[in-house]
């Protein structure tokens, strides 16, 4: 049965990619007003858990349950879910206002009401004078928020996005996120919504749900996700990858290719330090924020910058660590005023500082 | 865009011109010809024009008891009906192909490819001893069948290329905003295939109107068509009677052409 406070529950959930075995056993659960982001590598079966809970795609085994009704055997247009593409696909030969209107009228809703409900969707994506345009003299960033208007305006249930901003320019994204979150919390939808890009994830979920190899790996909010992902492999999908081997020395300490750190309890997500074990092999991940340019210094182990960046992570050196391209944050006060005269520049040698919080360490 | 451009820039409007009338004089001469021969009486070489006129012609064609006219209107009803049953069939064969892949697709696009690259006389001698055996030969039902074979073939590889250039994904889209399949058929489908069908229309209509060995073969003389009419009058010596069949054969043509244009132009959504 379906959770009463539930919008949408995916109840062991197996759909089949052509003579493979697709997506196994999914469970998931989304909150009336809840935004799930899916996230994960390509193939990993997101676009087809989206279509399977639209109806676009036949299940093999398991319960679909949409606003608390079992959909599972229902077309698509009786499920109350709307799915939308990667690309706006508005009908060509429909105005603004028709398009918008469309879910309306094959619903058979009185003209007046229509009118009502396109006028209040066209607002919302503040679209209101574009109503008797055609979709072709729209530019892409308005053509994606009357698609929007046009999904909400039936008032599903549910909204089902599979990279909806992916096409866009990404000084269009913000606009179309916006006019998502509006129609959202003006319609009080569910979204779940799919999406390569983890800054976009992290921005717009209230959970998160990664996924790998047809099946759902880990489900939390953005902190439990990004700051505790459960394995290596999620963390991977999570595009998280400086991965470190090393030892760990009586629970207390590592031992990697950095050096020695120290570890805090936090840190562990799969080992048990409580044994003592003398030794331990494992993998460390290190999350944003956890390495840092430091002076060399005796008694540390010092590195070859092969390159430096200027990107949206901020000034970010490349060193050489075991034949591995590690980056590592430039720090504040390492960052010279004269771009001139650097005080870091490629070849030079320099430490590397590991804060002991924003390390995770997992079984090899 | 810019190529197309620059090499308009670069011809000289002489020559452009030159070439725009000896290309209207090659196209337009014969028709010319067929009007002036249509209204012609008693004009044999080495005339350069007729010796006299006459509409004697043409006042046969619209009499009541004209042959012509008779040959008309069965040509007209053979290339409608032609293109109305050969785009109901064409039209879930060419989606239905498009939207298979492989060995499948391959085949179907092949089966479909058969009766256009078959010479017409082959199919005709083959359609006439099956008809034969139906007792549909000599019959404007049996013509009619004749006609849709090719026609189907053609438009199903027409419908084949609109399918493909086609997105399915508007129609998935529709669905989940709550219309049926029906529905959807009817409100996007549809208006979305305004101009190939228009287009499939007019190239069905024009593939029946020209059709002569079928005809022949299928028809054994019995179900007389323009095209048919036409040989007539020419093995007959009737210039002036094949002039103006000529020339009622090629009105039609150019008012599909003309109306697939303005179709296209129109609607532009999925024309080809």
């Amino acid at each position: 049965m379906s959770g009463s406070m539930d919008t949408l529950v995916v109840q062991d959930v197996s759909v089949p990619f052509g003579t493979k075995s697709g997506l196994q056993d999914i469970t998931l659960r989304i909150a009336k007003g809840e935004r799930v982001v899916m996230v994960g590598p390509s193939g990993a079966g997101k676009t087809s858990l989206l279509r399977a809970i639209a109806g676009l795609t036949d299940i093999t085994r398991g319960r679909i349950y949409i606003g608390g009704r079992d959909v599972t055997a229902l077309p698509p247009e009786q499920r109350g879910a709307v799915y939308m593409h990667q690309t706006p696909l508005l009908f060509p030969h429909l105005n603004i206002f028709e398009n918008v209107a469309f879910p309306l009228r094959v619903r058979g809703v009185r003209a007046a009401e229509i009118r009502d409900r396109v006028n209040e969707a066209l607002e919302k994506v503040q679209l209101k004078t574009f109503a008797t345009r055609a979709p072709k003299t729209l530019s892409g960033g308005q053509q994606h928020r009357v698609a929007l208007a046009r999904a909400v305006v039936g008032r599903p249930a549910l909204l089902l996005l599979d990279e909806p901003f992916s096409s866009l320019d990404p000084s269009l994204r913000d606009d179309v996120r916006d006019a998502l979150v509006a129609l959202q919390d003006a319609f009080q939808l569910s979204v779940l919504l799919v999406t390569h890009d983890i800054d976009e994830a992290s921005r717009l979920a209230d959970r998160i749900a990664v996924m790998k190899d047809g099946g759902i790996l880990q489900t939390g909010t953005p902190a439990d996700v990004f700051e505790a992902p459960r394995t290596i492999a999620i963390a991977a999908a999570l595009g998280r990858q400086v991965v470190l081997p090393a030892t760990l020395v009586n629970g207390e300490v590592l031992t990697c290719a950095l050096g020695e750190i120290a570890v805090h309890s936090p840190a562990l997500a799969e080992v048990d330090i409580t044994s003592n074990n003398a030794s331990v092999e494992v993998s460390v991940l290190f999350l944003p924020g956890a390495l840092s340019v430091a002076p060399a210094d005796a008694g540390t182990p010092v590195f070859d910058v092969t390159r430096i960046t200027y990107g949206g992570d901020g000034p970010t050196a490349y060193v050489n660590v075991s034949g591995e391209s590690l980056a590592v944050a430039i720090p504040v006060h390492m960052i010279a005023s004269d771009p001139s005269a650097p005080t870091i520049a490629v070849g030079a040698q320099v430490a590397v500082h590991v804060a002991p919080s924003r390390i995770r360490i997992y079984r090899k | 865009m810019v190529d197309s451009l620059r090499a308009r820039a670069t011809i000289n409007p002489m020559l452009r011109a030159a070439s725009l009338f000896l290309l209207a004089v090659w196209t337009l001469s014969p028709l010319v010809y067929l009007i002036v021969l249509s209204f012609s009486y008693n004009w044999h070489a080495p005339a350069l024009l007729p010796p006299s006129w006459t509409t004697e012609q043409w006042r046969q064609f619209v009499s009541s008891a004209s042959a012509q006219r008779e040959a008309l209107f069965t040509s007209v009803a053979l290339a409608a009906l032609t293109a109305v049953f050969a785009c109901l069939f064409a039209l879930p064969f060419g989606r239905l192909i498009a939207k298979s892949t492989g060995w499948s697709r391959r085949l179907a696009a092949a089966m479909a490819f058969a009766p256009v690259a078959v010479p017409p006389i082959a199919l005709a001698t083959g359609l006439h001893f099956a008809l034969l055996t139906f007792g549909l030969a000599g019959h404007f039902g049996g013509v009619l069948l004749a006609h849709i074979i090719p026609a189907v073939g053609y438009l199903t590889l027409f419908f084949l290329g609109a399918f493909s250039a086609y997105d399915v994904r508007i129609e998935e889209e529709a669905r989940t905003l709550g219309a049926t399949r029906f529905v959807v058929w009817q409100r996007v489908t549809l208006p979305l295939l305004r101009a190939p069908i228009a287009d499939a229309l007019a190239l069905g209509f024009l593939i029946s109107w020209a059709q002569v060995p079928l005809t022949l073969l299928i028809g054994g003389g019995l179900v007389r068509t323009l095209p048919l009419d036409l040989f007539a009058a020419v093995r007959a010596g009737d210039d002036a009677r094949a002039a103006s069949a000529a020339l009622l054969l090629i009105v039609p043509a150019l008012i599909a052409i003309a109306g697939v244009r303005a179709a296209v132009r129109r609607t532009g959504v999925v024309g080809l």
